[in-house]
């Protein structure tokens, strides 16, 4: 109880007093959120150990009359899971912090949001019902907005965060909606009330579809799927470290949460296969846009919103433990990568451009061979953790579900190998492209840069040996798991063949690939990728063409010829009205006597024509 | 001992203190010791009067507000009387019997005239009249009703109990009548018009939000169980003077340029606010919207006429030209003020909002959807001339500067008022937990 209450709480208060102290000493807002980090993760570690039946806490928000609003915790072996990424890499990403944010002016802000953030996930994986869920998800939503825009003197990052804000606002209205659906027709927002309806058929086939859907909805803008991630594209203008923590931790592993929480939910309800199709989808357009991006961050951006549609995937397949174990791992992996880029980024002065850097393996050894792991568990190479869950997830798809979903899933899995390969072999081999870059790059830290990377890279390692431990403990009645069977050695000479080309044309032959990228449909398919597909923009022109210039036009009309006139008419209505009534006042002593008394009399006379008496 | 003990006794000691320049300290601590025993729960120890946990909380706050209003008084005579007036609160709050309701509210009654009897200007003059007038006809009313009921058979040492012939209903129904004169709910509204609008604000202050916010909660109190067994048509009866006297407030405030009279006017609307709670009697939510609502009235009312009193030499003669600016004068009286008028408006984490709402629920909880749709425009409308204030305070340029006589005690008191604003604002479960 009390463990539990100190993990909701302690960040909040951790980024007060964060921020207080740093007001007095910037160093202090540092050690203020590293401590309050590290014992965040202390409590959920201690949690975890002790771990042997969901901890719940049952509390009222508020009530009145009939409504009664929860607000209770529950924490289980799902939470769990969730609560140890999000404590445990906030803290790494904290300690990464120290260096990476070392020159900013602002950091007690910064830290204090940080805290904040990881709090927003701490209350949604710890909340008992979907109000509880819903506060800490606006709380996330919040801090993700201050977090991408903490640039917010510069217009590119401010943009962003609007963007953010906007993407999976557009989301939210879908699962308040259905909070409210739910509330009228189930009558309980608990979790796992919820399942146990769901599973009876108490609710509505119908309205079981819609809320599934509306909470599907609110799960594709947090977790960045199609067609609402565009906002995860931009965020990349945030800090790398917040990008690590939206990405790693916490943000984009809220909506896959959700849908895992509601899990019987989900199944009940006959969704799943459209989890998995928009979940391909997704896979399909992320894994091929990363091909061609040049950022680093944008890269591995859009191989996050690829693997968590894995994880989505792997959901929608019916593996509760499979999706799950896939996030864990992807968490991990990914959160290193990104730092690692961080560190990259750090040491080449602040240079996200692949074709500008090169060669930088003889300057940062180990920050290259951290990345190195975390790029091999992306790709799914044994025994790195990736491996195990990907191609579980693959497997899974063909034998659950329809031959295009496996197909997508299959593709996208396996485009994996061939962007991460394009990075780090851009990044870390052959020559330098700009020497001056070059020149001015420095190894980072080791204690406070590489330690956390190697930190991440011995979990992706160690991982990989404790998968089916990690499932059976989100999941204890996980039962048969399909395999690949002959597809197994396709996928891996085909992962071969594609490290192949990567090789060839970006490191041997780069003047073959330049041939073949000028050629027009080549660099049309370049342009298509290079912009997401285009997405974005279709989202704008719609919003600009279809409600812009369609419906606020319409209302803009509707607002100047119906509701002016009658907000015109109002005061002339109003002055009418009270001059009317005015006239029932006289200053006089006697009439206002005589007023009172005849209303005394007309009172009367009135209750007893109505035979009241 | 009780809160009424210690007051008269406080009171009747204040003549011989206020010599000694220490009146203030004096009347603050008799309010605190009154408050005391109020949180003990003591009752008047005379049969009739019982303390129930709503009643003793309900003190609380009028003896709270009443520090403020000592706090921010600078005349003793004043202060003598607002003791007077709390020990006579004590008494109608405390009432179990219909006799008892009706002698304390009429020491209640003739308490306030004797308050505003402290003269000074012809415009009070002519608000004394007419207060002094106005509750002359109530006194008639309520002994006549007094006297049919009896006629009919009842004792007056008791509750109230259901009539058996209609004399009896017309004896309670003259009460009630008589009792929205201090309520002034249309038709004994029109003394108010002008007596809050040109009585001092202080006096305007203890009337309006003190003596009637008791008299309504007393008013419920007694009254509940006969509204709820006499038939639905002293419902619909409520229901018309409620919805009149909130409409004819909204309305006449929406074109008012004088500070005290738009207050004069918000007050009356208030008042029909107030009545819907005895409207929703058969919901069990009708006596915590009452006391919400009460609650939330005596802290943001008596904030306003307070404030308005250190507006200037003449305060009952601002207009809302004179007001311009405000902000750039006093930021923090601005922003007393705004706060306070958006409590009355209605805007959530105030009181007056939960007040609103809670009392609004409670009479849709009785089934009368229509009548809280009603309330609910006029709280719309209300909002109208509030805002209005607030735009004048804030958004228009100063012509020619107030002459301010702000004090530190009246900032305290200020500050001790909003607190109330704020805390019920927030804090809905203290006010539940005593309902």
């Amino acid at each position: 109880m009390s463990l539990v209450s100190a993990l909701i709480w302690l960040p909040f208060i951790g980024a007060i007093v964060t921020f207080v102290l740093g007001k007095r000493n910037e160093k202090l807002a540092f050690w203020s959120a590293y401590l309050t980090s590290g014992l965040l993760f202390v409590f959920a570690l201690i949690t975890f150990v002790g771990f042997s039946e969901p901890i719940v806490i049952e509390t009222t928000w508020f009530s009145y009359g009939e409504i009664v609003v929860p607000f209770g915790f529950y924490i289980d072996s799902l939470a769990l899971v969730m609560l140890l990424i999000a404590t445990g890499l906030g803290f790494l990403d904290i300690h990464f912090s120290h260096d990476y944010m070392a020159s900013d002016p602002h950091q007690p802000r910064y830290y204090a949001k940080v805290l904040f953030f990881i709090g927003g996930m701490i209350v949604l994986v710890s909340a008992k019902e979907l109000t509880g869920a819903f506060v800490g998800w606006e709380l996330m939503g919040l801090a993700s907005y201050w977090l991408i825009s903490f640039w917010h003197h510069q217009k590119a990052p401010a943009d962003a965060g609007v963007s953010a804000f906007l993407f999976t606002k557009m989301g939210d209205i879908f699962l308040f909606a259905a909070m409210g659906l739910l509330f009228v027709a189930a009558g309980s927002f608990d979790f796992q009330t919820l399942n146990a309806l769901a599973t009876q058929g108490t609710i509505h086939p119908t309205l079981l579809y819609t809320v599934a859907l509306f909470i599907f909805i609110a799960a594709i803008g947090k977790s960045g799927q199609f067609p609402l991630f565009p906002w995860l594209m931009r965020a990349m203008e945030g800090p790398t470290t917040v990008s690590a923590l939206i990405h790693g931790a916490t943000m984009v592993n809220s909506g896959i949460y959700i849908v895992a929480r509601l899990f019987d939910f989900y199944v009940a309800s006959q969704t799943l296969l459209i989890i998995a199709g928009v979940g391909a989808l997704s896979a399909f357009i992320g894994a091929s846009s990363a091909l061609v991006q040049k950022e680093m961050k944008k890269i591995l951006a859009y191989s996050t919103m690829s693997h968590l549609s894995l994880a989505f995937i792997g959901l929608g397949a019916g593996s509760l433990a499979m999706g799950m174990a896939h996030l864990t791992n992807h968490a991990i992996f990914k959160a290193l990568l990104f730092l690692s880029a961080g560190a990259v980024i750090m040491s080449a002065a602040h240079t996200k451009d692949i074709f500008k850097l090169g060669g930088l393996e003889r300057k940062m050894p180990l920050v290259a061979l951290f990345m190195l792991v975390g790029a091999m568990s992306l790709s799914g190479i044994p025994p790195f953790s990736g491996f195990f869950s990907k191609d579980a997830i693959i497997a899974s798809t063909i034998a659950n579900t329809s031959t295009l979903i496996a197909t997508f899933t299959f593709v996208a899995g396996l485009l994996s190998i061939a962007y991460i390969t394009r990075l780090w072999v851009m990044l870390f081999l052959g020559t330098p492209r700009n020497e001056t870059i070059y020149h001015k790059t420095t190894a980072p830290s080791n204690f406070w840069i590489a330690l956390p990377l190697g930190i991440m890279a011995a979990l992706t390692l160690l991982m990989g040996f404790y998968q089916e431990e990690l499932k059976h403990f989100i999941d204890a009645k996980e039962a048969h798991e399909a395999h690949m069977g002959w597809l197994m050695p396709l996928l891996f000479v085909l992962m071969a063949l594609l490290v192949g080309v990567v090789y060839l044309f970006y490191f041997r032959r780069a003047d073959v690939r330049d041939k073949l990228a000028a050629q027009p449909l080549m660099k049309s398919i370049h342009q298509v990728l290079f912009n997401g597909y285009y997405i974005e923009k279709m989202i704008f022109w719609f919003a600009h063409t279809m409600v812009v210039q369609g419906i606020a036009r319409a209302i803009f009309w509707f607002d100047r010829y119906v509701v002016d006139a009658f907000i015109d008419a109002v005061p002339k209505i109003a002055k009418s009205i009270t001059d009317t009534l005015g006239k029932t006042h006289n200053v006089a002593v006697g009439y206002q006597s005589s007023v009172m008394l005849l209303g005394v009399v007309i009172v009367l006379f009135v209750l007893l024509l109505k035979g009241l008496v | 001992m009780s809160a009424f003990v210690i007051l008269s006794l406080f009171a009747l000691l204040s003549f011989a203190i206020e010599p000694l320049n220490r009146l203030k300290l004096f009347a603050v601590i008799g309010l605190m010791v009154a408050l005391f025993l109020s949180y003990q729960g003591c009752a008047v120890i005379l049969s009739g009067f019982d303390a129930t946990p709503q009643v003793s909380f309900f003190e609380m706050i009028v003896f709270i507000v009443m520090i403020a209003v000592v706090l921010h008084e600078q005349e003793g005579i004043n202060i003598t009387q607002l003791l007077f007036i709390g020990a006579a609160s004590t008494l109608l709050l405390q009432s179990q019997t219909l006799l008892s309701f009706i002698l304390s509210f009429e020491a209640l009654s003739i308490l306030s005239m004797i308050l505003v009897a402290f003269i000074q200007t012809k415009e009070e003059a002519d608000g004394a009249i007419k207060l002094f007038i106005a509750g002359a006809i109530a006194t008639a009313l309520i002994f006549m009703g007094a006297g049919l009921y009896a006629l009919d058979g009842h004792s007056l040492l008791q509750g109230i109990e259901m009539p058996h012939t209609p004399l009896g209903h017309i004896g309670l129904w003259l009460i009630v009548l008589a009792l929205f004169y201090k309520l002034t709910i249309v038709p004994m509204h029109s003394w108010a018009i002008d007596s809050y609008a040109n009585l001092s604000p202080t006096h305007t202050a203890i009337l309006s939000a003190i003596t009637k916010s008791v008299a309504a909660i007393a008013l419920f109190g007694i009254y509940q169980d006969y509204l709820v067994e006499a038939g639905i048509i002293n419902l619909y009866a409520l229901i018309v003077f409620a919805l009149i006297t909130m409409t004819l407030g909204n309305f006449l405030a929406l074109f008012t340029q004088r500070l005290t009279q738009i207050l004069a006017y918000s007050s009356i609307a208030q008042a029909g606010y107030l009545l819907l709670a005895l409207v929703a009697a058969q919901s069990q939510h009708a006596s915590s919207g009452i006391l919400y609502m009460a609650v939330a009235y005596i802290f943001m009312q008596s904030s306003l006429f307070l404030m308005v009193g250190v507006l200037g030499k003449k305060p009952t003669h601002l207009t809302l030209k004179d007001i311009q600016g405000l902000h750039h004068q006093d930021k923090l009286t601005a922003l007393l003020m705004t706060l306070q008028l958006f409590s009355l408006a209605g805007i959530p984490l105030l009181a007056g909002f939960l007040g609103k709402a809670v009392l609004f629920y409670a009479v849709v909880d009785a089934g009368f959807y229509i009548v809280a749709f009603i309330a609910l425009l006029n709280s719309a409308l209300s909002v109208g001339y509030y805002a209005w204030i607030i735009k004048e305070i804030y958004f228009e340029k100063q012509t020619h500067p107030m002459e301010l006589s702000i004090t530190q005690t009246s900032r305290v008191a200020q500050l001790i008022l909003l607190l109330g604003t704020l805390y019920f604002g927030i804090f809905a479960y203290t006010v539940f937990a005593y309902a």
